[in-house]
Order: structure tokens, then C-alpha cells, then sequence
């Protein structure tokens, strides 16, 4: 494991990787506290919300957990993907080096280009709302705390998942390509679940002769086991946190993203383990 | 001589195909063992597997006396440098850094011997430039320098010569045998230019459709190869002695049908054969390569005559 791992931080270093992280990562947050303060300003013009300040950190943090996954899929890309594609993880192979050392190595490192890439956003983000003064106060208390490891818990599930993809695919540009529509699907399929959920179960309408208002059963509304197998996919995303009142973090959020991260390794181990190089 | 690679009852199926049927094979320790076969024979696969990148379905081989069952052939294979198709290098490292991460992949702490070793392949001078910005003559150099990382025992070299210019050829052909003199490394190469080949193997073993046909020493090659004259006559037995007399090296083929291998003219046969008595049907010219004696072998497996 030690000779993978030296390996991969040699190949960290001359690949210029925390460079791209520095930078993209500071342009990023720029954009990201823009997004956040502009939301908040529009979103809250007439009613505070009343549970917590902080409004445009947390809502950046938020809107970190939608962005950093895309960095990462880049990140991993350019660490694994391009082992891979260029098939110098045989050279690694090749000379005794177990397989789940390889991937456990890379894993650490695609870890790390996010970790340092979500820490250097939040930095950023913390400087900018000192430097131009937003709406709420800038402070770090127990709310932010408790989003900020809920964001980084959904982003490890992301590294975690596009290593797995990056590992299964031969060509890179299959896994940025995959790893890259995975995140608009889940953003989309937690729209669809959230629209069909809130199908009511009747609607009333106006009778034409009478002229009285009466009700009538919702045939789109989603009931029984449907319902619950929805509610549980749709708390279970991580994207979810957006789409409920007061952006509250899910159980099931904190639960799925945990399976991801258990699911995705496994099948990183099966699917290295059994691979074969060409 | 005593085999440092051991393949036995090696099988490779991908769903219905087999592509590599009950392979043994034995490699001697220093030799340059070439494997001969045309594309789609399996040549690369059975390279795959040694060197860990592809699993077999059944079978095994050892290296150095370790089993591939054994959990030891991951040390084993510190021991051993390949190239496998194209040589694996990161294009945006230079030739030295290419090197060095392959040191630490056998986590080596000494990085001293790195220049000796770009100098052995010619690349001392370009250490410091991209690799992406090389030729494929250097590209496959470089390959052979990261194959040489840790001093290996053997190495594993899938068409190292493939696209390389006459110049680049000669280069590593003179690289390969320097190694194989010097260092002492056994060599397992596969090729599609056979005529190379030959002025590097000392053993050969041809491959078909996942079956190897034949396995021989470049000496015995050469004696199935060498000039001959095929002399075609009535009856061989009275001709016998009279070659035997005249110290000529003949090997019979059948009742009718003789291989001279000593350079006599056609007039003397002629003379020889009047003299036993037999009559001779014909004479031909048999001058061989490497090419055809692997096209011949092909042909009599698929019952071509």
C-alpha cells in the first residue's frame, strides 16, 4: 500500500493537479458566493427566514454539494482517468502492486483534489462575505458546522462513485462523460419525484351547471408503497436538501450518501480485482 | 537449463472463444525466448497474463519457482519488467521522472542508477524532455528503460519493435541484446518481423489459434531451416552408402524422398545416384526462412499440404 501511495502522491505533485484545484477552485467560489447572495437577496427580499443566520454561507454550502461533484469528476479524471486510458496503471500492476492498493491510493488522492477544492471554496466564500457584507451575519456556529460536514460527505460520496466510473471505464472521456450527466440526472429525477409527491390528492373544480365547487380524486396523486418507496429516493438524494422547507438535511440524505460511499468501494474492489488490462 | 518462467495447461476463455488452449511452456533462464504468431494467435494474451494484467480461466505458470496460486508472485513480479503492446508511459513526465515513479512503484529509495539506465537506452540527453514529445523510436525505448526499473530477471516484451524505423530496429535490437549479455535478463518477445527476431532469440515457440504448435532452440531452427537440396529418386536405401562414403550430410524423409544439407552439385547427386543404380526424379533447391518454416508449420496443422 505504501509504494501506491508514494506512487500516486509523486504523480499528485507532477501531474500539476493542486495547482488546477487552487485555481478552479478560487474561481469557482466566486461565482458560487454570487449565486448564494444573489438567491438570498431575491429569495428572502421580504421574509427572513427564522431559523438561522448566515443565509448566503449556507446557502453557498449548499450549492457547493452541487458544484464541487463536478470539480471532483474533473479531478478524477485527470488522476485516474487518465491512468487508465493511457494504461499506466499496468506499469503499477504489472510490478506486484495489489490492485485494491491501487485503487485505495487513487481513491485518497481523488479525496484529497476535493477536500482541499471544497476547504478552499468555503475559505473563499468566508473572505468574500467579509469583504462585501451581505444581508445576514458572518459567523461560524453549529449550523454551518452541521451543513458543512453534510457537504462533505455528500462530495466524498461523489469522489467515491466517480473513482469507481473512472475504474470501470477504459477511456476517460466515457467517464467524464458519465460521471459528468450523472449529477444533472439526479438533479432532474429529484425534480420529477418531488413534482409527482406533491400531486395533492383531490382537486376541486367548478360545476358548470351548478355552478358549485366540487371535489374529485387526484388520479396522478402518488399513494401507498409507491409513495413511500419515492419519499425514501427523494430524501435520500442529495439534492433533496434544496427542494424542503427551510433546507433541512434528511436521515435518509446522510444514510444514502453513507451507502454510496460503502456501495462505491465495494465495487471499486470487485470491479479492480476482476478487471483485465489490456 | 534451468527455466525461470513455467506455463502449464494455460487456458484463456473470453465467453465462447478460446483464445489460448493448454499452453505449456518453459523459458530457460538468460534466454531470448521469441514467440511467433500471427495476430489473433494469442501472443499478447498469454503476455497479459504473465505479467498480471489478465486472469486465466484455468492453468497456471510460475516464475522463478513461485506459483501464480501463490500469493508471493506479487513480490515475484518486483522481478519482472514488460511491455505490453505500446509502451505505458505518462506523455506530460519527462524520461527521468517516467523512471523514477516506476523506481518508487518497487519502491526503490535510491534513485542514483536512473541516468545509467537512460544512458543504456540512449536517453540520457533527452531526461529532461516531456515524454509526449517523443519519437516512437525513444517512446518505445523509454518503455524498455521503465521495463528495466529494479534490474528485472526477465523481461516481458509484446512487439517492441512494431513501427519502428530500420534505424530504430537496429537500435533495439543492439539495446535488447546488450541487456540479455550483460545483465543477464531473460527476454520473452513476440514479433511480426520474424527476420529480426531471428537475429535475437536463442528459442523459439509458435503459436496458432491459441495452441502452441512448436517450441525449439534457435540451433534446432537452424538445422530445419538450413540450405538443403530435396532429391526426389526411385529408392533412397541404395544411395545411403554412398552419401555415408563421401562424408555428405543427408536426412531421409522417405522411401523416396532425401534432404542433402552438404553443398554438392546437382551433376555430382546425378554421378552418385547412376552409380547405386536408382534414378533420379527430381532435384530442388530448399533455402528456408524463419517466415516459412512458421507458414509450413501453420500449413500442416490446418491439413494444408
Amino acid at each position: 500500500m505504501s509504494c501506491a501511495l508514494k506512487s500516486a502522491f509523486f504523480r499528485y505533485r507532477k501531474t500539476g493537479l493542486p495547482i488546477y484545484v487552487l485555481i478552479l477552485s478560487a474561481v469557482i467560489s466566486i461565482a458560487v458566493f454570487n449565486h448564494a447572495n444573489s438567491h438570498v437577496i431575491s429569495y428572502y427580499m421580504f421574509a427572513r427566514p427564522r431559523y438561522y443566520d448566515n443565509t448566503v454561507i449556507i446557502y453557498s454550502l449548499y450549492f457547493l454539494a452541487f458544484v464541487i461533484p463536478f470539480l471532483s469528476a474533473i479531478y478524477c479524471m485527470i488522476f485516474t482517468g487518465s491512468d487508465i486510458s493511457s494504461r499506466t496503471i499496468n506499469n503499477k500492476v504489472a510490478t506486484g502492486i495489489s490492485r485494491m492498493a491501487v485503487y485505495l491510493a487513487d481513491l485518497v488522492f481523488n479525496i484529497i483534489s476535493t477536500a482541499a477544492s471544497l476547504i478552499i471554496n468555503v475559505i473563499c466564500i468566508f473572505v468574500y462575505a467579509k469583504l462585501f457584507p451581505v444581508r445576514e451575519s458572518v459567523s461560524i456556529d453549529a449550523r454551518i458546522i452541521e451543513v458543512f460536514l453534510y457537504v462533505s460527505l455528500v462530495c466524498l460520496a461523489f469522489t467515491t462513485l466517480f473513482t469507481l466510473i473512472f475504474f470501470f471505464f477504459s477511456n476517460k472521456f466515457f467517464g467524464i462523460v458519465v460521471s459528468l450527466l450523472l449529477l444533472p440526472c439526479m438533479l432532474i429525477t429529484s425534480e420529477s419525484i418531488i413534482n409527482a409527491l406533491n400531486n395533492p390528492y383531490r382537486y376541486s373544480y367548478e360545476d358548470k351547471e351548478t355552478g358549485e365547487t366540487k371535489w374529485s380524486l387526484n388520479p396522478d396523486y402518488v399513494g401507498g408503497t409507491s409513495r413511500k418507496v419515492l419519499t425514501f429516493l427523494y430524501e435520500a438524494s442529495p439534492y433533496s436538501v434544496y427542494m424542503v422547507e427551510e433546507n433541512a438535511i434528511s436521515n435518509y440524505s446522510v444514510i444514502g450518501a453513507g451507502a454510496v460511499i460503502v456501495i462505491s468501494t465495494a465495487l471499486g474492489y470487485l470491479t479492480v480485482s476482476r478487471k483485465e488490462y489490456s | 537449463m534451468e527455466s525461470l518462467l513455467s506455463i502449464k495447461d494455460l487456458n484463456k476463455d473470453y465467453g465462447k472463444a478460446h483464445i489460448l488452449k493448454n499452453v505449456n511452456l518453459e523459458i530457460p533462464t538468460g534466454a531470448i525466448f521469441g514467440l511467433v504468431g500471427r495476430n489473433g494467435a494469442g501472443k499478447t494474451t498469454l503476455m497479459r497474463i504473465i505479467t498480471g494484467l489478465a486472469n486465466p480461466t484455468s492453468g497456471t505458470y510460475s516464475i522463478s519457482g513461485i506459483s501464480s496460486d501463490d500469493k508471493n508472485i506479487l513480490n515475484v513480479r518486483r522481478r519482472m519488467g514488460s511491455i505490453i503492446e505500446s509502451p505505458a508511459i505518462y506523455k506530460n513526465l519527462s524520461a527521468y521522472d517516467n523512471v523514477k515513479l516506476q523506481y518508487i512503484n518497487l519502491g526503490m529509495t535510491s534513485f542514483d542508477d536512473i541516468p545509467d539506465l537512460l544512458e543504456l537506452v540512449d536517453l540520457k540527453s533527452a531526461g529532461k524532455k516531456k515524454a509526449g514529445k517523443f519519437s516512437l523510436g525513444m517512446k518505445q525505448r523509454l518503455g524498455i528503460a521503465v521495463a528495466l526499473c529494479g534490474k528485472p530477471d526477465i523481461l516481458i516484451l509484446d512487439e517492441p519493435i512494431n513501427g519502428l524505423d530500420p534505424q530504430g530496429i537496429i537500435q533495439m535490437r543492439e539495446i535488447l541484446l546488450k541487456i540479455n549479455k550483460e545483465r543477464h535478463t531473460t527476454i520473452l518477445i513476440s514479433s511480426h518481423i520474424l527476420e529480426e527476431l531471428s537475429k535475437l532469440a536463442t528459442h523459439y515457440a509458435f503459436i496458432e489459434n491459441g495452441e502452441i504448435l512448436q517450441t525449439l532452440s534457435s540451433t534446432e531452427l537452424t538445422e530445419r531451416v538450413r540450405k538443403s537440396s530435396r532429391l526426389k529418386v526411385s529408392a533412397v536405401d541404395p544411395l545411403c552408402p554412398m552419401f555415408d562414403g563421401e562424408n555428405i550430410n543427408y536426412q531421409i524423409e522417405g522411401e523416396d524422398t532425401v534432404d542433402i544439407f552438404s553443398d554438392i552439385t546437382a551433376s555430382h547427386i546425378a554421378s552418385l545416384a547412376e552409380k547405386a543404380g536408382v534414378e533420379v526424379l527430381s532435384i530442388t533447391e530448399n533455402n528456408e526462412s524463419l517466415e516459412g518454416y512458421f507458414m509450413n508449420l501453420v500449413a500442416k496443422k490446418d491439413g494444408i499440404s
